[in-house]
């Protein structure tokens, strides 16, 4: 089965592209806390060595974002900052020369916050992920909706966003729209792939332990890529994060497989 | 796209002998009988065999199986002994044609349907198992089976082909075969591939089929090779998992859902995430169930479960039916009580 990749812009990560035909890109997230810099960086080191190709870290506060700078001097991939709630995490960690950002529509909602991030990341070519997430949709969304989680609704929450980002011309911007249902997740990407042509970022989120995070993921990033949709993975799994990258190797592989009729 | 609708479970199938397990089958009891079962007879041990296979059918209400066999010189041969099951089950019987050319398969099918007869088998079903190398040979065997005898003499004829290497070709090719209506109403097409496929294989195979409502008449087996056969693996407990990540609203047990960890985490997620699970995977009763590390996705994510666990500055909050019911200012024994919550959970829906 020959794969009919839906050309995407392109988006550079550090030294990678993501997006218009180049290769899917496996990326995972790090457990351990920045505080902890040597932790992470033997961790990373360790998933560079399986394979992962871009790794992301959660700042959950200002010591955290301190520490990027001395991560990224002992890596070789790309490392992308997850940023929730406070604005200036992102300011410090586009600071400490980070290559991306992930930003999270449900928690940070102040335009003017907002505007502050993307005029730092443009002053250093730094592309944003908006990653829109079934447990944290925004509020408003979600209320005007009965509170029911659709793809509809996740690909308003990034709409609204990517509006925001392109007000200021900043169109270095990746999306993901993860849900927990692996179907929700197949006809939210299907849905935003049709609205723009933003790389995208696939994956199923909270898919649980080992055994139900591979079935799920199989099933929503495969038929995914299967439909040519989709740039760059991550496998959640609720486990060591050296799986993820065996089982987004594992599922790249199944879809790419070579074709004998 | 499938959101609740039910799962026709009479199109998913499985190797009896694969993967029987007593504990398992004993709690998805309610829906056993609905499953399709194969049985490979051979000659050898044939007595063994059918004696499991009654004891089988009687204890859990089996409705659906096929008998196999790997030619038809065997099935012809094995006939006279699988007399018991007349009046027990609409006998199927599933042949491997592998070596037979269409003229040969038409001729032993009248033989086959000749003693079938005068054992005085009735309603029987039929599959053909081939291997093609173009869709010519695959048409030209539905045109064949297509023919007045098949169709007034056979309850149903499913036909199974098995391309080259790759898994995923049979499922454009069954789809443009069906949408071009080739089949008539009795002829199924069944979804097998050859020797077992990875857990990550069977679960894009299984989507693919069942995303499609073109396919949903086809018949797919689910055959997963694991690395080591222990009780964290098996076949019925993992095809379970992915028709419930499918959407079907009529699965039993737990559908689970943690966060992969990260930074924020406050809890120890890894930990009682694995430990939850193993402790409720064998619950027959329809549930969703969450374990998240922190307030980012936790509470969102909980709401939505009937009974979740999300980690906290101070310890955790424990939902139920998007309320909170509990907050916790620790994180000791944290598993033991969420475990007890869960279960307390369960009777009060139970009665």
């Amino acid at each position: 089965m020959q794969v009919k990749r839906k050309l995407t812009r392109k988006v550079k990560v550090g030294n990678l592209i993501i997006g218009n035909g180049n290769p899917i890109i496996i990326q995972s997230m790090c457990i351990n806390d920045p505080k902890n810099y040597n932790l992470v960086i033997d961790e990373i080191k360790r998933l560079e060595e399986a394979g992962c190709q871009i790794i992301r870290i959660g700042i959950p506060d200002e010591s955290s974002a301190k520490n990027i700078s001395k991560i990224k001097n002992a890596i070789n991939i790309p490392l992308v900052a997850d940023i929730h709630f406070d604005y200036k995490l992102a300011l410090i960690a586009i600071d400490e020369g980070v290559d991306k950002l992930r930003l999270n529509p449900g928690n940070i909602k102040n335009k003017d916050h907002i505007s502050k991030i993307v005029e730092a990341a443009k002053k250093r070519n730094i592309p944003i992920r908006i990653g829109v997430n079934s447990g944290s949709v925004p509020k408003e969304l979600l209320q005007k909706n009965n509170n029911i989680i659709t793809p509809n609704i996740l690909v308003e929450a990034a709409l609204y966003e990517i509006k925001l980002l392109e007000e200021q011309n900043f169109y270095d911007i990746v999306i993901s729209l993860k849900s927990s249902s692996p179907i929700i997740t197949i006809n939210a990407y299907r849905l935003i792939s049709q609205i723009c042509n933003y790389p995208l970022h696939l994956g199923v989120t909270e898919a649980g332990i080992l055994k139900t995070g591979q079935i799920r993921s199989s099933i929503g990033i495969g038929i995914l890529l299967f439909e040519g949709i989709g740039d760059t993975i991550r496998v959640s799994l609720t486990d060591d994060p050296i799986n993820e990258i065996i089982v987004a190797k594992q599922i790249l592989n199944t879809i790419y497989q070579p074709t004998s009729l | 796209m499938q959101t609740n609708k039910p799962c026709n479970f009479s199109t998913v199938e499985f190797d009896i002998n694969n993967i029987y397990n007593e504990k398992i089958f004993n709690s998805f009891y309610s829906v056993i009988p609905f499953f399709t079962y194969q049985l490979k007879l051979n000659s050898i041990n044939i007595h063994s065999q059918l004696k499991f296979l009654l004891k089988i059918i009687i204890k859990y209400k089996i409705k659906n199986i096929w008998l196999n066999f790997s030619s038809f010189k065997e099935c012809l041969k094995l006939l006279p002994k699988i007399k018991i099951f007349k009046n027990i089950l609409n006998l199927k019987l599933a042949i491997n044609c592998q070596e037979y050319s269409n003229i040969q398969i038409q001729k032993y099918i009248l033989r086959l349907y000749t003693k079938l007869q005068k054992l005085r088998f009735n309603n029987l079903s039929l599959r053909l198992y081939k291997n093609i190398s173009n869709y010519n040979e695959a048409i030209n065997l539905i045109k064949n089976t297509s023919k007045k005898f098949f169709i007034k003499n056979f309850y149903k004829i499913s036909l199974c082909f098995f391309l080259n290497n790759n898994p995923f070709n049979i499922i454009n090719f069954y789809h443009l075969i069906i949408s071009k209506n080739y089949l008539l109403p009795k002829i199924n097409l069944h979804i097998e591939y050859k020797t077992k496929l990875s857990l990550i294989e069977n679960s894009i195979l299984f989507s693919l089929k069942f995303l499609n409502l073109i396919l949903d008449k086809c018949s797919i087996m689910s055959k997963i090779k694991y690395e080591n056969e222990d009780n964290f693996n098996n076949t019925f407990l993992d095809t379970l998992e992915i028709l419930r990540s499918l959407e079907f609203n009529n699965i039993p047990g737990v559908y689970f859902i943690s966060c992969p960890t990260c930074a924020r985490c406050k809890i120890n997620v890894i930990k009682i995430a694995n430990n939850i699970y193993n402790k409720i995977k064998l619950i027959n009763y329809p549930i969703k169930v969450a374990v998240m590390g922190c307030e980012v996705n936790g509470p969102g994510e909980a709401i939505h479960a009937d009974i979740g666990l999300a980690g906290t500055k101070f310890g955790a909050i424990i939902f139920q039916k998007g309320k909170v019911t509990e907050k916790l200012n620790t994180t000791e024994k944290l598993e033991d009580i969420f475990y007890e919550r869960i279960l307390n959970f369960l009777n009060a829906s139970q009665t």
